[in-house]
């Protein structure tokens, strides 16, 4: 179910219908796009007929069968979290992640483990203020590097284009930390590698987190500037239900806004996603609803299990049995946004 | 002897000093007593485009400054595919020709979007079309005496040197004294007679 | 050492058609000449700037047309004879001015030199200015060829001090820029010194008495038109086709009816004295043939006039049948050629055309079709309009609002092409662009979205662009002018504008600044340089943003005025290896778009690669090659 194409085609069924997911994909290595602002522009036609934008876009298409096959092994998966092979809660040992971290600092706990261990040698991770004060992707090398990344950002923040820095710099053995979007593009970049830039050898690791919704980054920056001091904006939490509400820490203390009046500036990509738990990921992180301080972590491949296991081991992460009536609910809030999607994009 | 009216078409790209070797040609044959008509088009061409000048030699009138269709009687060119383009038009199976062979790529060609003709087809097509032909590397010469654009008079000097143009060096000398400055006299003159070495050379 | 200025009467000489224009203007003893620079007719002031100083004249590059004819005027009012030339659209621009003069009259000699560009050869436009001298009852003359284009202007000048008024000598590309004999003849001693007379007043109020005068003074010229040698016929005395002819139009007619074969069967009646027309020698003419064909360009002025003519006698005329261009049988538009006149003639005489070898002719066409590619216009390499247009199309898309760009005229005006890349969206008139953006940047009031935004060069913004920018500035209207200043009025030959340092003759002047003219004006001026891609594109997009009238002076110099005095900046490079060409993260970026005639793509390697001979240095392709294979070193 591959299709080939280019730029144009990405431009007229993903950018001019405002679908672009930010996942900053496209941006890797090509003068006719670029992120500005948060948002993606095109700058100028390309005339190739199969390009990697369009084929690494998570917008464009995605052959769930192919995928599942690629990383997994086998072609089923479960229609609500994904395949598994273990459902956990988990936290950071180290105060320090774990108060820098959404929930318990997993994935950055997930990840100083892995540097340390040499799985990585670098990460690609999301930051804040990198591009004019918007969020942006980021390569991390050191420990202090990825802490400084910890923290959602609730923004399509283009990340993936700093997998082309990564790569330029010669890292060969890559981890990215992405929402589902991301997590779906970098699966296909493995898949296809289309200038065979030995991808699936280079990226050892995704980590992917759980996402009902992201920001446009340019109408949630114009939105918060217009409220506070953008520059004293720290970090965005979104409180479990039965809250609708965003929490901002700004100068001012912890700012409650509901969450109708922001609905708006939510990407309409995301409304279109179905993907809720990041579902081809070697491991996959959220919030543990209803208990602070820790996570959900879902690890579903080999290379997921054996970087779970080597984090316990050596202290980074601290784990616990996930009880069934919370994975049911997880369950049933992923159904539900795959309903969602599904009532606005049936093909898929 | 001349044919009456003798027509010439000098051709190039614009800025390889086409207009200046026109000048020079019909300067020289006005102090011989003919009457000369010159026409030209430029303007924009500067930019890249193809510039013609029309040279109409006659002892008896003053002839219009375009040549009818399949009149030209010499076409001297300072590019190839610019020699193509003339003799398309104005070429007859009597036009003897002098062609420098260094080309100058379209921007569309070297954009990638158009094809520069096989060069080899080229000169057969120019053979073709033309009952003399002469192919000189008058650029080359010319950056031998430090200036691409000499190419120009390089060109003159081998038609003059194959006999189809009737100029000499001492009027090529008094051209340019007279219509460009004595100091320039000295390279234009090593330019001109490297023309008429190339030609008698390739006889 | 110039050829128009030689002291040496009777000597023969090769001149442009221009220079001959020129050289009789001088033979006339003019004292001032002006023009703004516009092809095909640039070289009229450019030829006498250079010998001003030696000729003891004043010789002006006027900020545009209307000032030109002014400042003309200023010299005939006092007794001087003065020059002013323009293309066709700089008559437009005079045409005010034109328009109240010729109804008070002038005391010394005017000539008025209109060049014409039949096919927009080098103009956005095509017009016939003849029609002026009708609207504006001046005398019109139009030369045929160029030691006549020396002798008409001399006769203009006299005429024009004989009857007190502006003559028109209206020349077009085939007649200007051509070259041909001339004899040069004397050059005059000494010149009056103006004086003003101050006793009488100079105004066409009331026009019921002014038109009459003007009227009165045209059929002067008509009279003395009546026996002027300009006016020539060559034929049998009854001719079976007689053509009717002007200008450019009686070369080649000539030409063909020789190689048609029919001296003995087709007239030439040959106007140089085109308004008013000599109506005795017209009818005398008319009474001796069945069968008329006008040869003219552009429009059928003199067709229409002879007509008139002919109408106002036809009682007393046999039967003719008209032949021209309200038949069909001349193109209504463009300019005439040998072939083209050849094939009229034929066919209306039944005339053989001379033969043509099939075979030749089918491998000439193959030649035509695929062995001479067509060469598009391209800024130069180096050119900072290039800079300035990349610059405009990131700044839109980052803008994302599809802001409109108007154009206007200049090399800049190529701003809708590809060399542009197809970045402005109109091209009208000098100074239009700024007129219309102005407009434009208006109507957010009633809905619009789109950012306003234009180009204007700096020969330009002096020329027209200043009135409309107090315009937008005074309303209120929010849109950006970006004055593209290289320095130079670069399309037309490099002639000085009032922002150089110097004058046509050579004098230093005060140069005008753009910067401090815009701020004395309280509008929002920034200064960028367009080489700086990534600044220059920022601050367009910044800029925009912004609500009301924004200045932004793109500078930096021409290419080509910069070669003649400076060192290339840069010695530019590409490795190889790391070119990725056609491949998905370039697909060829600096050949197909950015395309500098300097950057070849190289089929058979498959890499782009730099032509020495052009590439001037300006480093620009270096910015925006995305496998950085592109280097620059500081030379």
């Amino acid at each position: 179910m591959e299709e080939k194409y280019g730029l144009d085609q990405l431009n007229r069924r993903v950018l001019q219908e405002g679908l672009c997911a930010a996942c900053g994909a496209c941006l890797s290595g090509c003068p006719y796009l670029t992120c500005f602002r948060g948002k993606t522009v095109m700058l100028d036609r390309c005339a190739i007929e199969q390009g990697r934008c369009f084929a690494y876009c998570p917008m464009t298409f995605f052959d769930r069968e192919a995928v599942s096959l690629s990383v997994f092994g086998y072609a089923a998966a479960d229609e609500r979290i994904g395949h598994f092979l273990e459902v956990a809660a988990s936290r950071a040992t180290d105060s320090t992640i774990a108060a820098a971290g959404q929930g318990g600092g997993t994935v950055t706990a997930l990840l100083v483990s892995a540097l340390q261990e040499g799985v990585i040698d670098a990460a690609v991770l999301t930051a804040d203020r990198q591009d004019e004060g918007f969020p942006g992707g980021l390569v991390a090398a050191t420990a202090d590097e990825v802490v400084a990344c910890a923290g959602s950002k609730y923004v399509g923040a283009h990340s993936l284009a700093a997998l082309r820095v990564a790569l330029d710099r010669g890292y060969e053995r890559i981890g990215i930390v992405g929402l589902p979007c991301q997590v779906r593009s970098v699966r296909k970049m493995i898949m296809y590698d289309l200038k065979r830039e030995n991808l699936g050898e280079r990226i050892r690791l995704v980590v992917g987190l759980f996402c009902n919704w992201a920001f446009s980054g340019r109408e949630f920056a114009a939105f918060l500037s217009g409220r506070y001091q953008f520059d004293q904006v720290g970090r965005i939490h979104v409180p479990p239900p039965p809250a609708q509400v965003l929490e901002i820490e700004t100068d001012g203390g912890v700012k409650t806004v509901p969450l109708d009046e922001v609905r708006p500036l939510i990407q309409p990509a995301c409304n279109q996603c179905s993907d809720m738990t990041s579902d081809f990921a070697d491991l996959s992180v959220g919030m543990y609803e209803g208990r602070e301080g820790w996570n959900t972590l879902i690890v579903r491949t080999r290379v997921g299990m054996d970087l779970f296991r080597k984090a316990v081991e050596i202290g980074y992460l601290e784990t616990e049995n996930f009880p069934e009536t919370n994975l049911a609910h997880l369950k049933n809030a992923a159904a539900n946004k795959r309903r969602r999607a599904a009532e606005k994009r049936p093909a898929e | 002897m001349l044919k009456d009216p003798f027509n010439i078409i000098v051709t190039g790209v614009g800025g390889q000093g086409n207009v200046l070797a026109s000048l020079i040609i019909g300067a020289i044959l006005v102090d011989e007593g003919y009457k000369v008509t010159i026409g030209e088009t430029y303007g924009a061409s500067q930019r890249g485009g193809s510039v013609m000048s029309h040279i109409r030699i006659s002892r008896t009138r003053q002839y219009g400054p375009l040549i009818p269709p399949r009149s030209a009687d010499l076409v001297v060119a300072l590019e190839p595919a610019e020699a193509a383009r003339v003799l398309g038009q104005f070429g007859n199976p009597g036009t003897t020709c002098v062609v420098n062979t260094r080309t100058v790529h379209p921007v569309d060609v070297i954009s990638g979007d158009l094809e520069y003709p096989d060069p080899d087809r080229l000169r057969e097509k120019i053979r073709f079309l033309s009952s003399r032909c002469y192919f000189v590397a008058a650029t080359d010469a010319a950056l031998e005496l430090g200036n691409p654009v000499l190419a120009n008079i390089v060109v003159i000097g081998a038609a003059a040197g194959g006999g189809l143009l009737p100029i000499t060096q001492d009027q090529l000398e008094k051209a340019i004294s007279d219509y460009m400055s004595p100091d320039k006299v000295e390279i234009n003159r090593k330019a001109f007679l490297a023309g008429m070495k190339m030609v008698s050379n390739s006889q | 050492m110039s050829l128009i200025s030689r002291n040496s009467p009777g000597k023969e000489v090769l001149l442009m058609g221009n220079e001959a224009i020129a050289r009789g203007a001088l033979e006339a003893g003019i004292s001032v000449a002006t023009a703004y620079p516009g092809n095909p007719s640039s070289e009229i002031i450019g030829s006498l700037a250079d010998v001003a100083r030696e000729m003891g004249i004043y010789v002006e590059w006027s900020v545009n047309e209307k000032v030109a004819l002014e400042v003309a005027a200023a010299a005939a009012l006092s007794e001087l004879n003065a020059l002013v030339a323009m293309k066709q659209n700089g008559l437009n621009v005079a045409s005010d001015f034109l328009l109240n003069l010729n109804l008070t009259g002038i005391r010394g000699g005017l000539v008025l030199v209109v060049c014409d560009d039949p096919s927009g050869i080098s103009s956005t436009n095509e017009e016939d200015s003849r029609i002026y001298a009708k609207l504006a009852d001046l005398p019109l003359l139009e030369p045929s060829a160029f030691h006549e284009a020396k002798d008409m202007v001399k006769y203009a000048f006299d005429l024009s001090r004989r009857i007190n008024n502006v003559c028109i000598v209206r020349s077009v590309t085939r007649i200007s820029h051509a070259r041909g004999n001339v004899i040069l003849g004397p050059l005059p001693e000494s010149r009056p010194v103006p004086h003003f007379d101050t006793t009488v007043t100079l105004s066409s109020l009331p026009p019921s008495a002014s038109h009459p005068v003007a009227h009165r003074r045209l059929k002067e010229a008509g009279d003395a038109f009546e026996l002027s040698d300009f006016n020539t016929y060559s034929g049998p005395d009854f001719p079976e086709l007689l053509v009717i002819t002007c200008g450019s139009g009686r070369l080649f007619a000539l030409e063909a009816i020789d190689l048609l074969n029919l001296e003995e069967r087709v007239g030439l009646l040959s106007f140089g004295t085109t308004w008013p027309l000599p109506e005795g020698l017209l009818l005398r003419h008319l009474g001796r043939t069945g069968k008329v064909l006008f040869l003219e360009e552009v429009d059928p002025f003199l067709e229409n006039n002879v007509k008139g003519i002919y109408a106002d006698h036809c009682d007393t005329l046999p039967r003719v049948a008209f032949f021209g261009k309200k038949s069909g049988d001349v193109p209504d538009m463009g300019e005439l050629s040998p072939g083209l006149v050849m094939g009229i003639i034929s066919r209306l005489t039944a005339a053989a055309l001379p033969k043509e070898d099939p075979r030749y002719a089918e491998e000439a066409q193959d030649a035509l079709d695929n062995f001479c590619p067509p060469r598009s216009l391209a800024f130069c390499p180096g050119c900072p309009h290039r800079a300035s247009f990349w610059a405009i199309k990131k700044a839109l898309a980052l803008d994302g609002r599809d802001g409109v760009l108007f154009g206007d005229i200049g090399c800049y005006g190529l701003g809708f092409m590809a060399t542009g890349f197809h970045q402005s969206k109109t091209l009208h008139a000098m100074g239009s662009g700024v007129g219309m953006s102005v407009g434009f940047g208006l109507l957010e009031s009633l809905g619009a979205t789109q950012p306003s935004l234009t180009v204007c060069g700096d020969s330009t913004f002096f020329h027209a662009a200043i009135p409309a920018l107090i315009n937008g500035l005074h309303h209120k209207s929010n849109f950006l002018m970006m004055v593209l200043d290289n320095s130079a009025t670069a399309m037309t030959g490099f002639q000085p504008h009032p922002g150089s340092p110097v004058d046509a003759m050579g004098y230093p002047a005060p140069p005008i600044s753009i910067e401090n003219l815009c701020a004395s004006l309280g509008v929002q001026t920034v200064i960028q340089d367009p080489f700086e891609l990534e600044e220059t594109s920022l601050r367009i997009h910044d800029m925009l943003r912004e609500n009301g009238t924004k200045v932004l002076i793109l500078r930096q110099e021409c290419a080509l005025f910069r070669s003649r005095t400076k060192p290339a900046r840069h010695k530019v490079r590409i490795i190889p290896e790391q070119c990725i060409g056609e491949e998905c993260g370039c697909n060829r970026l600096c050949t197909r778009v950015f395309r500098c005639p300097a950057l070849i793509w190289d089929r058979d390697r498959k890499k782009s690669s730099i032509d020495e001979a052009l590439c001037v240095g300006c480093g620009v392709c270096a910015q925006i090659c995305p496998s950085r294979a592109i280097l620059r070193e500081e030379t």
